[in-house]
Protein backbone atom coordinates (compact mmCIF):
# COMPACT_ATOMS: atom_id res chain seq x y z
CA UNK A 1 0.00 0.00 0.00
CA UNK A 2 3.15 2.43 -0.22
CA UNK A 3 2.76 5.20 -2.36
CA UNK A 4 5.54 7.45 -3.26
CA UNK A 5 3.75 9.95 -1.24
CA UNK A 6 4.56 7.87 2.13
CA UNK A 7 8.13 7.35 0.85
CA UNK A 8 8.79 10.67 0.89
CA UNK A 9 7.33 11.71 3.73
CA UNK A 10 9.30 8.55 5.83
CA UNK A 11 12.14 9.72 4.52
CA UNK A 12 11.86 13.42 5.27
CA UNK A 13 12.68 13.13 9.07
CA UNK A 14 16.01 11.14 8.25
CA UNK A 15 17.01 13.56 5.53
CA UNK A 16 16.46 16.57 7.74
CA UNK A 17 18.28 15.14 10.65
CA UNK A 18 21.37 14.42 8.12
CA UNK A 19 21.38 17.67 6.92
CA UNK A 20 21.26 19.19 10.66
CA UNK A 21 24.38 16.76 11.60
CA UNK A 22 26.25 17.92 8.64
CA UNK A 23 25.97 21.24 9.40
CA UNK A 24 27.45 20.93 12.79
CA UNK A 25 29.98 19.16 11.02
CA UNK A 26 30.80 21.69 8.85
CA UNK A 27 30.43 24.54 11.70
CA UNK A 28 33.25 22.70 13.46
CA UNK A 29 35.29 21.43 11.08
CA UNK A 30 34.52 23.39 8.05
CA UNK A 31 34.94 27.05 6.93
CA UNK A 32 31.10 28.09 7.54
CA UNK A 33 29.79 28.85 10.89
CA UNK A 34 26.01 26.64 11.75
CA UNK A 35 24.57 30.80 11.94
CA UNK A 36 25.45 31.05 7.78
CA UNK A 37 24.03 28.06 6.78
CA UNK A 38 20.43 27.41 8.59
CA UNK A 39 19.00 28.24 5.64
CA UNK A 40 20.12 25.10 3.53
CA UNK A 41 18.04 23.55 6.29
CA UNK A 42 14.64 25.50 5.28
CA UNK A 43 15.45 24.92 1.92
CA UNK A 44 16.08 20.81 2.31
CA UNK A 45 12.25 20.72 4.27
CA UNK A 46 10.51 22.78 1.66
CA UNK A 47 12.03 20.94 -1.48
CA UNK A 48 11.12 17.39 0.58
CA UNK A 49 7.86 19.12 0.82
CA UNK A 50 7.35 19.94 -2.76
CA UNK A 51 8.41 16.79 -3.16
CA UNK A 52 5.62 15.45 -1.84
CA UNK A 53 3.36 17.27 -3.12
CA UNK A 54 3.95 16.59 -6.82
CA UNK A 55 4.92 12.81 -5.61
CA UNK A 56 1.56 10.64 -7.00
CA UNK A 57 -0.88 9.76 -4.83
CA UNK A 58 -0.96 5.84 -5.19
CA UNK A 59 0.99 4.65 -7.66
CA UNK A 60 4.13 2.53 -6.64
CA UNK A 61 6.93 4.44 -6.11
CA UNK A 62 9.99 4.17 -9.26
CA UNK A 63 12.57 3.17 -6.43
CA UNK A 64 10.67 0.04 -4.85
CA UNK A 65 10.95 -2.74 -6.91
CA UNK A 66 8.48 -4.81 -4.56
CA UNK A 67 6.20 -1.77 -4.80
CA UNK A 68 2.95 -2.34 -5.44
CA UNK A 69 2.72 -6.35 -4.16
CA UNK A 70 1.99 -5.24 -0.61
CA UNK B 1 2.26 -6.73 7.88
CA UNK B 2 3.17 -5.96 11.20
CA UNK B 3 6.06 -3.11 11.28
CA UNK B 4 9.60 -3.82 12.79
CA UNK B 5 10.40 -0.79 15.05
CA UNK B 6 13.66 1.03 14.07
CA UNK B 7 17.06 -0.11 14.78
CA UNK B 8 18.78 3.53 15.65
CA UNK B 9 17.13 3.32 19.00
CA UNK B 10 18.96 0.71 20.35
CA UNK B 11 21.99 1.37 18.47
CA UNK B 12 22.21 4.90 20.30
CA UNK B 13 21.59 3.20 23.85
CA UNK B 14 24.68 1.16 22.85
CA UNK B 15 26.72 3.69 21.80
CA UNK B 16 26.14 6.31 25.25
CA UNK B 17 26.99 2.77 27.23
CA UNK B 18 29.99 2.23 25.42
CA UNK B 19 31.38 5.84 25.52
CA UNK B 20 30.49 5.65 29.31
CA UNK B 21 32.26 2.45 30.23
CA UNK B 22 34.97 3.64 28.12
CA UNK B 23 35.59 6.62 30.02
CA UNK B 24 35.58 5.04 33.41
CA UNK B 25 37.70 2.35 32.05
CA UNK B 26 40.00 4.90 30.22
CA UNK B 27 39.99 7.88 32.08
CA UNK B 28 43.02 9.06 30.17
CA UNK B 29 41.62 8.98 27.07
CA UNK B 30 40.40 12.68 25.77
CA UNK B 31 36.39 11.41 25.52
CA UNK B 32 35.01 14.58 26.59
CA UNK B 33 37.07 16.23 23.59
CA UNK B 34 35.61 13.68 21.23
CA UNK B 35 31.86 13.87 22.19
CA UNK B 36 32.18 18.13 22.23
CA UNK B 37 33.42 17.60 18.74
CA UNK B 38 32.15 14.64 17.24
CA UNK B 39 28.33 14.99 17.94
CA UNK B 40 27.01 15.73 15.02
CA UNK B 41 28.20 13.00 13.40
CA UNK B 42 25.97 11.20 15.49
CA UNK B 43 22.83 12.91 14.02
CA UNK B 44 24.76 12.19 10.61
CA UNK B 45 24.83 8.49 11.36
CA UNK B 46 21.63 8.42 12.73
CA UNK B 47 19.92 9.72 9.48
CA UNK B 48 21.59 7.70 7.47
CA UNK B 49 20.73 4.50 9.72
CA UNK B 50 16.63 5.62 9.61
CA UNK B 51 17.25 6.50 6.14
CA UNK B 52 18.37 2.79 4.85
CA UNK B 53 15.57 1.14 6.97
CA UNK B 54 13.00 3.58 5.41
CA UNK B 55 14.43 2.61 1.94
CA UNK B 56 14.92 -1.11 3.04
CA UNK B 57 11.35 -0.81 4.64
CA UNK B 58 9.80 0.40 1.31
CA UNK B 59 11.83 -2.34 -1.18
CA UNK B 60 10.17 -4.89 1.37
CA UNK B 61 6.65 -3.41 0.84
CA UNK B 62 6.18 -3.23 4.55
CA UNK B 63 3.94 -0.75 5.97
CA UNK B 64 6.04 2.80 5.86
CA UNK B 65 5.92 4.90 9.23
CA UNK B 66 4.28 8.28 9.23
CA UNK B 67 7.02 10.31 9.76
CA UNK B 68 10.62 8.99 9.49
CA UNK B 69 11.70 10.97 12.77
CA UNK B 70 8.78 10.45 15.05
CA UNK B 71 7.58 13.72 17.12
CA UNK B 72 9.45 11.65 20.09
CA UNK B 73 13.00 11.75 18.25
CA UNK B 74 12.65 14.84 16.87
CA UNK B 75 12.91 16.21 20.64
CA UNK B 76 15.74 14.00 21.27
CA UNK B 77 17.18 15.70 18.72
CA UNK B 78 16.95 19.19 19.89
CA UNK B 79 17.99 17.57 23.27
CA UNK B 80 21.66 16.66 21.75
CA UNK B 81 21.76 19.70 19.58
CA UNK B 82 21.88 21.81 22.60
CA UNK B 83 23.64 19.76 24.67
CA UNK B 84 26.37 19.63 22.02
CA UNK B 85 26.57 22.66 21.62
CA UNK B 86 27.25 23.42 25.19
CA UNK B 87 29.67 21.12 25.50
CA UNK B 88 31.41 22.24 22.13
CA UNK B 89 31.48 25.83 23.82
CA UNK B 90 32.74 24.38 27.67
CA UNK B 91 35.29 22.17 26.03
CA UNK B 92 37.16 25.23 23.81
CA UNK B 93 37.14 27.59 26.36
CA UNK B 94 37.81 25.14 28.84
CA UNK B 95 37.22 27.79 31.57
CA UNK B 96 38.28 25.29 34.28
CA UNK B 97 41.52 25.58 33.76
CA UNK B 98 41.10 29.25 34.84
CA UNK B 99 39.24 28.30 37.79
CA UNK B 100 41.94 25.48 38.52
CA UNK B 101 39.59 24.18 41.90
CA UNK B 102 36.85 22.64 39.79
CA UNK B 103 38.69 19.58 38.27
CA UNK B 104 41.83 20.83 40.62
CA UNK B 105 42.87 18.41 42.94
CA UNK B 106 42.02 18.59 47.04
CA UNK B 107 45.63 20.47 47.01
CA UNK B 108 43.87 23.38 45.33
CA UNK B 109 40.99 23.50 47.99
CA UNK B 110 42.30 22.66 51.09
CA UNK B 111 46.16 22.65 50.56
CA UNK B 112 48.48 25.43 51.98
CA UNK B 113 50.95 26.98 50.51
CA UNK B 114 54.54 26.15 52.30
CA UNK B 115 57.51 28.35 51.00
CA UNK B 116 61.25 27.12 50.59
CA UNK B 117 64.76 29.14 49.78
CA UNK B 118 66.58 27.94 47.20
CA UNK B 119 70.23 27.98 48.32
CA UNK B 120 72.35 30.19 45.97
CA UNK B 121 74.48 27.98 43.63
CA UNK B 122 77.71 28.67 41.00
CA UNK B 123 78.77 26.98 38.43
CA UNK B 124 81.43 28.41 36.27
CA UNK B 125 80.41 28.51 32.48
CA UNK B 126 82.09 28.82 29.56
CA UNK B 127 82.09 32.78 27.51
CA UNK B 128 79.99 31.69 24.38
CA UNK B 129 77.91 29.61 26.81
CA UNK B 130 74.26 27.92 25.96
CA UNK B 131 72.27 27.93 29.10
CA UNK B 132 69.13 25.69 28.83
CA UNK B 133 66.43 26.21 31.63
CA UNK B 134 64.25 23.74 32.09
CA UNK B 135 61.26 25.30 34.80
CA UNK B 136 58.05 23.84 34.65
CA UNK B 137 55.83 26.38 36.81
CA UNK B 138 57.40 29.49 38.29
CA UNK B 139 58.91 32.44 36.96
CA UNK B 140 62.06 33.35 35.66
CA UNK B 141 64.69 36.25 36.17
CA UNK B 142 67.62 36.78 34.19
CA UNK B 143 70.08 39.47 34.17
CA UNK B 144 72.96 39.14 32.42
CA UNK B 145 76.84 40.20 34.14
CA UNK B 146 80.36 40.63 33.74
CA UNK B 147 81.17 37.31 35.01
CA UNK B 148 82.38 33.46 34.20
CA UNK B 149 79.60 31.41 36.08
CA UNK B 150 76.21 30.73 36.54
CA UNK B 151 75.07 32.16 39.68
CA UNK B 152 71.44 30.34 40.83
CA UNK B 153 68.81 31.06 43.82
CA UNK B 154 65.39 32.41 44.29
CA UNK B 155 62.36 30.25 46.28
CA UNK B 156 60.13 27.59 46.02
CA UNK B 157 56.58 27.87 46.95
CA UNK B 158 54.82 23.85 47.65
CA UNK B 159 50.72 23.82 47.99
CA UNK B 160 50.02 20.80 49.62
CA UNK B 161 47.85 19.17 52.55
CA UNK B 162 50.51 18.90 55.15
CA UNK B 163 53.89 20.27 55.91
CA UNK B 164 55.53 16.66 55.82
CA UNK B 165 54.27 16.08 52.06
CA UNK B 166 55.50 19.59 51.06
CA UNK B 167 58.92 18.95 52.75
CA UNK B 168 58.85 15.45 51.13
CA UNK B 169 58.49 17.38 47.85
CA UNK B 170 60.99 19.68 48.52
CA UNK B 171 63.68 17.18 48.70
CA UNK B 172 62.53 15.64 45.73
CA UNK B 173 62.59 18.78 43.67
CA UNK B 174 66.15 20.29 44.40
CA UNK B 175 67.55 22.73 41.72
CA UNK B 176 70.33 21.28 39.39
CA UNK B 177 73.02 22.77 37.50
CA UNK B 178 75.56 20.40 35.03
CA UNK B 179 77.90 21.55 32.95
CA UNK B 180 78.22 19.56 29.47
CA UNK B 181 80.80 21.49 27.09
CA UNK B 182 79.50 24.52 26.37
CA UNK B 183 75.79 23.82 27.43
CA UNK B 184 74.76 24.92 30.99
CA UNK B 185 71.40 23.32 31.77
CA UNK B 186 69.21 24.38 34.45
CA UNK B 187 66.73 22.31 36.06
CA UNK B 188 64.44 22.23 39.10
CA UNK B 189 63.12 18.87 38.83
CA UNK B 190 59.24 19.05 39.38
CA UNK B 191 58.20 16.35 36.97
CA UNK B 192 60.26 14.09 39.89
CA UNK B 193 57.10 14.42 42.26
CA UNK B 194 54.67 12.11 41.24
CA UNK B 195 51.97 13.40 44.01
CA UNK B 196 49.73 16.15 43.53
CA UNK B 197 51.94 18.50 45.46
CA UNK B 198 51.84 22.16 43.11
CA UNK B 199 54.97 23.46 43.08
CA UNK B 200 56.20 26.44 41.67
CA UNK B 201 60.00 27.37 41.30
CA UNK B 202 60.85 31.18 40.63
CA UNK B 203 64.73 31.79 40.03
CA UNK B 204 66.75 34.56 40.09
CA UNK B 205 69.68 33.89 37.92
CA UNK B 206 72.54 35.98 36.96
CA UNK B 207 74.94 34.00 33.91
CA UNK B 208 77.79 35.62 31.88
CA UNK B 209 76.76 38.73 29.55
CA UNK B 210 77.85 36.76 26.02
CA UNK B 211 75.86 33.75 26.75
CA UNK B 212 72.57 32.67 24.97
CA UNK B 213 69.68 31.64 26.80
CA UNK B 214 66.70 28.99 26.19
CA UNK B 215 63.56 28.73 28.63
CA UNK B 216 61.29 26.09 28.42
CA UNK B 217 58.17 25.80 30.82
CA UNK B 218 54.57 25.18 31.34
CA UNK B 219 53.75 28.74 32.92
CA UNK B 220 55.57 31.50 34.41
CA UNK B 221 56.66 34.79 33.63
CA UNK B 222 59.86 35.76 32.74
CA UNK B 223 62.28 38.88 32.76
CA UNK B 224 65.52 38.71 30.74
CA UNK B 225 67.82 41.57 30.26
CA UNK B 226 71.36 42.86 29.43
CA UNK B 227 72.07 39.92 27.54
CA UNK B 228 74.74 39.46 24.63
CA UNK B 229 73.16 36.07 22.81
CA UNK B 230 69.99 35.21 21.88
CA UNK B 231 66.92 34.18 23.76
CA UNK B 232 64.88 31.57 22.96
CA UNK B 233 61.74 31.20 25.10
CA UNK B 234 58.43 28.20 24.66
CA UNK B 235 56.01 28.16 27.07
CA UNK B 236 52.19 27.38 27.61
CA UNK B 237 51.63 30.53 29.73
CA UNK B 238 54.62 33.00 30.27
CA UNK B 239 54.45 36.96 30.24
CA UNK B 240 58.15 37.93 28.80
CA UNK B 241 59.90 41.32 29.46
CA UNK B 242 63.03 41.80 27.84
CA UNK B 243 65.78 44.62 28.03
CA UNK B 244 68.52 45.09 26.16
CA UNK B 245 69.06 42.30 24.38
CA UNK B 246 71.56 42.58 21.60
CA UNK B 247 70.88 39.51 19.81
CA UNK B 248 67.86 37.83 18.04
CA UNK B 249 64.70 36.61 20.44
CA UNK B 250 62.51 33.88 19.48
CA UNK B 251 59.40 33.61 21.49
CA UNK B 252 56.86 30.54 21.60
CA UNK B 253 54.57 31.02 23.84
CA UNK B 254 50.50 29.65 23.28
CA UNK B 255 49.02 32.15 25.77
CA UNK B 256 50.31 35.48 27.25
CA UNK B 257 49.14 38.52 28.92
CA UNK B 258 52.55 40.52 28.01
CA UNK B 259 55.57 40.74 25.87
CA UNK B 260 57.39 43.88 26.42
CA UNK B 261 60.37 44.06 24.87
CA UNK B 262 63.14 47.04 24.37
CA UNK B 263 66.07 47.55 22.57
CA UNK B 264 66.75 44.29 21.31
CA UNK B 265 69.48 44.56 18.29
CA UNK B 266 68.77 41.21 16.33
CA UNK B 267 65.19 39.12 14.97
CA UNK B 268 62.49 39.62 17.23
CA UNK B 269 59.99 36.76 16.40
CA UNK B 270 57.00 35.80 18.20
CA UNK B 271 54.03 33.83 18.02
CA UNK B 272 51.38 33.15 20.04
CA UNK B 273 48.14 30.83 20.55
CA UNK B 274 46.27 33.23 22.39
CA UNK B 275 48.07 36.99 23.81
CA UNK B 276 47.52 39.94 24.87
CA UNK B 277 49.19 43.25 25.15
CA UNK B 278 52.69 43.19 23.27
CA UNK B 279 55.01 46.44 23.35
CA UNK B 280 58.44 46.61 21.18
CA UNK B 281 60.50 49.78 21.13
CA UNK B 282 63.49 49.77 19.56
CA UNK B 283 63.67 46.32 17.49
CA UNK B 284 67.26 46.17 15.18
CA UNK B 285 66.08 43.30 13.32
CA UNK B 286 62.97 42.35 11.25
CA UNK B 287 60.00 41.76 14.01
CA UNK B 288 57.87 38.81 12.62
CA UNK B 289 54.78 38.58 15.26
CA UNK B 290 52.11 35.98 14.86
CA UNK B 291 49.10 35.24 16.25
CA UNK B 292 45.53 36.27 18.05
CA UNK B 293 45.95 39.02 20.41
CA UNK B 294 43.07 40.84 22.25
CA UNK B 295 44.42 43.65 24.11
CA UNK B 296 47.16 46.53 22.92
CA UNK B 297 49.70 46.11 20.44
CA UNK B 298 52.07 49.10 20.74
CA UNK B 299 55.55 48.77 17.72
CA UNK B 300 57.77 51.64 18.20
CA UNK B 301 61.03 52.28 16.10
CA UNK B 302 61.67 49.32 14.64
CA UNK B 303 64.77 49.61 11.85
CA UNK B 304 64.09 46.47 9.68
CA UNK B 305 60.81 44.88 7.97
CA UNK B 306 57.53 44.43 10.30
CA UNK B 307 55.71 41.92 10.14
CA UNK B 308 52.09 40.98 11.61
CA UNK B 309 49.92 38.58 11.20
CA UNK B 310 46.55 37.22 13.14
CA UNK B 311 44.17 35.38 12.38
CA UNK B 312 41.94 38.82 11.74
CA UNK B 313 44.37 41.07 10.12
CA UNK B 314 47.58 41.39 8.02
CA UNK B 315 50.37 44.12 8.15
CA UNK B 316 53.66 44.66 6.57
CA UNK B 317 55.27 47.95 7.17
CA UNK B 318 59.06 47.93 5.60
CA UNK B 319 60.77 50.25 8.46
CA UNK B 320 59.15 52.23 11.17
CA UNK B 321 61.32 55.21 12.56
CA UNK B 322 57.35 56.26 14.10
CA UNK B 323 55.12 53.47 15.97
CA UNK B 324 51.75 51.81 15.27
CA UNK B 325 48.99 51.66 17.79
CA UNK B 326 46.74 48.67 17.32
CA UNK B 327 44.00 47.09 19.09
CA UNK B 328 41.01 45.23 18.46
CA UNK B 329 38.84 47.92 16.55
CA UNK B 330 41.61 50.44 15.78
CA UNK B 331 44.73 50.58 14.10
CA UNK B 332 47.28 53.94 14.19
CA UNK B 333 50.28 54.81 13.08
CA UNK B 334 52.40 57.61 12.24
CA UNK B 335 56.19 57.64 10.72
CA UNK B 336 56.12 54.83 8.41
CA UNK B 337 57.98 53.79 6.02
CA UNK B 338 56.92 51.36 3.01
CA UNK B 339 55.59 49.84 0.97
CA UNK B 340 52.94 49.05 3.88
CA UNK B 341 50.30 46.75 3.20
CA UNK B 342 47.47 45.85 5.73
CA UNK B 343 44.40 44.15 5.42
CA UNK B 344 41.78 43.25 8.31
CA UNK B 345 38.84 41.61 7.92
CA UNK B 346 37.33 42.62 11.25
CA UNK B 347 35.99 45.66 11.84
CA UNK B 348 38.87 48.25 12.21
CA UNK B 349 39.32 51.94 12.30
CA UNK B 350 42.61 52.77 10.68
CA UNK B 351 44.12 55.90 10.95
CA UNK B 352 47.78 56.71 9.29
CA UNK B 353 49.85 59.88 9.37
CA UNK B 354 52.82 60.81 7.53
CA UNK B 355 53.66 57.59 5.85
CA UNK B 356 56.27 56.91 2.85
CA UNK B 357 56.06 54.56 -0.38
CA UNK B 358 53.32 52.75 -1.59
CA UNK B 359 50.12 51.81 0.95
CA UNK B 360 47.81 49.52 -0.16
CA UNK B 361 44.86 48.82 2.50
CA UNK B 362 41.60 46.57 2.70
CA UNK B 363 39.30 46.42 5.27
CA UNK B 364 36.15 45.19 5.46
CA UNK B 365 34.46 47.54 7.52
CA UNK B 366 36.04 50.67 9.73
CA UNK B 367 36.93 54.33 8.79
CA UNK B 368 40.13 55.15 7.20
CA UNK B 369 41.74 58.44 8.02
CA UNK B 370 44.80 59.20 5.43
CA UNK B 371 47.26 61.61 5.97
CA UNK B 372 50.83 61.03 3.83
CA UNK B 373 52.41 64.51 4.74
CA UNK B 374 55.81 62.91 3.29
CA UNK B 375 56.70 64.09 -0.34
CA UNK B 376 56.69 62.55 -2.90
CA UNK B 377 53.49 61.04 -2.28
CA UNK B 378 53.65 57.12 -3.67
CA UNK B 379 50.91 54.99 -5.13
CA UNK B 380 47.98 54.65 -2.62
CA UNK B 381 45.08 52.07 -3.08
CA UNK B 382 42.72 52.07 0.09
CA UNK B 383 38.99 50.42 0.25
CA UNK B 384 36.86 49.73 2.94
CA UNK B 385 33.46 47.86 2.35
CA UNK B 386 31.52 50.35 5.30
CA UNK B 387 32.82 53.29 6.49
CA UNK B 388 34.21 56.76 6.48
CA UNK B 389 37.07 58.07 4.25
CA UNK B 390 38.95 61.05 4.88
CA UNK B 391 42.22 61.54 2.56
CA UNK B 392 44.14 65.01 3.60
CA UNK B 393 47.34 65.53 0.63
CA UNK B 394 50.25 67.78 1.03
CA UNK B 395 49.71 71.63 -0.56
CA UNK B 396 51.81 71.20 -3.21
CA UNK B 397 51.42 67.12 -4.01
CA UNK B 398 51.23 65.67 -7.52
CA UNK B 399 49.15 63.15 -7.90
CA UNK B 400 45.77 61.26 -9.70
CA UNK B 401 43.01 60.98 -7.55
CA UNK B 402 39.97 58.67 -7.69
CA UNK B 403 37.77 58.87 -4.45
CA UNK B 404 34.80 56.69 -4.73
CA UNK B 405 32.11 55.78 -2.88
CA UNK B 406 28.81 53.73 -3.65
CA UNK B 407 27.00 54.66 -1.75
CA UNK B 408 27.13 58.11 0.22
CA UNK B 409 28.28 61.64 0.32
CA UNK B 410 31.28 63.40 -1.10
CA UNK B 411 33.02 66.52 0.24
CA UNK B 412 35.70 68.03 -1.77
CA UNK B 413 37.85 70.17 0.11
CA UNK B 414 40.75 70.23 -1.85
CA UNK B 415 39.54 72.83 -4.45
CA UNK B 416 38.87 73.15 -7.12
CA UNK B 417 41.41 71.18 -9.23
CA UNK B 418 39.02 68.60 -8.17
CA UNK B 419 35.86 67.64 -9.95
CA UNK B 420 33.29 65.77 -7.70
CA UNK B 421 30.89 63.59 -10.13
CA UNK B 422 27.56 62.12 -8.57
CA UNK B 423 26.19 59.04 -10.13
CA UNK B 424 22.83 60.22 -11.49
CA UNK B 425 23.22 63.83 -10.70
CA UNK B 426 21.57 63.04 -7.67
CA UNK B 427 23.13 64.02 -3.70
CA UNK B 428 23.29 61.46 -1.28
CA UNK B 429 22.87 57.84 -1.22
CA UNK B 430 23.71 57.55 -5.25
CA UNK B 431 27.61 57.44 -4.67
CA UNK B 432 29.76 59.04 -6.68
CA UNK B 433 33.25 59.83 -7.12
CA UNK B 434 35.74 63.06 -6.40
CA UNK B 435 38.33 62.59 -9.43
CA UNK B 436 40.98 64.72 -10.46
CA UNK B 437 44.70 65.10 -11.31
CA UNK B 438 47.37 68.31 -9.94
CA UNK B 439 50.84 67.63 -11.96
CA UNK B 440 52.20 64.12 -13.23
CA UNK B 441 51.82 62.08 -9.81
CA UNK B 442 51.35 58.36 -8.31
CA UNK B 443 47.61 56.91 -8.57
CA UNK B 444 45.40 57.48 -5.38
CA UNK B 445 42.74 55.16 -5.29
CA UNK B 446 40.34 55.11 -2.55
CA UNK B 447 37.18 53.33 -2.44
CA UNK B 448 34.32 52.45 0.05
CA UNK B 449 31.02 50.64 -1.02
CA UNK B 450 29.06 52.63 1.95
CA UNK B 451 30.25 56.00 4.11
CA UNK B 452 31.02 59.26 3.10
CA UNK B 453 34.54 60.22 1.25
CA UNK B 454 36.65 63.52 1.75
CA UNK B 455 38.97 64.90 0.70
CA UNK B 456 41.13 68.04 1.91
CA UNK B 457 44.62 69.56 1.92
CA UNK B 458 46.98 68.89 4.65
CA UNK B 459 48.26 72.54 5.05
CA UNK B 460 50.40 71.04 8.03
CA UNK B 461 48.33 71.53 11.06
CA UNK B 462 47.65 69.75 13.41
CA UNK B 463 45.52 66.52 12.24
CA UNK B 464 41.60 66.61 12.35
CA UNK B 465 40.04 66.18 15.89
CA UNK B 466 39.70 62.13 16.41
CA UNK B 467 36.31 61.18 16.44
CA UNK B 468 34.22 60.15 19.32
CA UNK B 469 35.38 56.63 20.43
CA UNK B 470 32.87 54.25 19.05
CA UNK B 471 30.61 51.88 21.43
CA UNK B 472 32.78 48.66 22.21
CA UNK B 473 32.43 46.19 19.27
CA UNK B 474 31.42 42.39 20.07
CA UNK B 475 34.09 40.26 20.90
CA UNK B 476 34.96 37.92 18.67
CA UNK B 477 34.61 34.48 19.19
CA UNK B 478 38.55 33.56 20.03
CA UNK B 479 38.77 36.31 22.64
CA UNK B 480 37.13 36.12 25.32
CA UNK B 481 38.72 38.25 28.12
CA UNK B 482 38.43 41.78 26.45
CA UNK B 483 37.77 44.29 29.09
CA UNK B 484 39.03 47.78 27.49
CA UNK B 485 38.01 51.10 27.61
Amino acid sequence: MNSVKMLVRAIRGPILLIALGSLFAVDYFGPYPFSRTWPILLIVAGALWLLERIAPESEPGPGSPAGGAA
Amino acid sequence: MRRRGSLVGPLLVILIGVWFLISSLRPDLPLFDLAARFWPFVLIGWGVLRFAEILLWAAQGRTLPRAGVSHGEWTLVVFICLMGSFLYVVNRHRPWQQWGFITGSRVEIFGHPYDFTIPEQTAPAPKAARILIENLRGGVRIVGADAQEVKVSGRKTIRSLQESDANNAHKQTSVDISTQGDQVVVRTNQDRVTGDERISTDLEMTVPRTASVEIRGRSGDLDISDLNGSVEVSSDNASVRLQNIASSVRLDLRKSELVRAGSVKGDFVLQSGRGRDVELDTIGGEVTIDGSYSGDLQFRDCAKQLKFQSPQTDLKVEKLPGQIHLDLGSLSGSNLVGPIRLRSNRSRDVQLEQFTQALELSLDRGDITLRPAQMPLAKIDARTRSGQIDLALPESAKFELKATTSRGDLNNEYGAALRTDYENGRRHEAGGSILGSVGQGPSITVTTDRGTVTVRKDTGGPPPPPRPPKPPKAPGVTSIEIERH
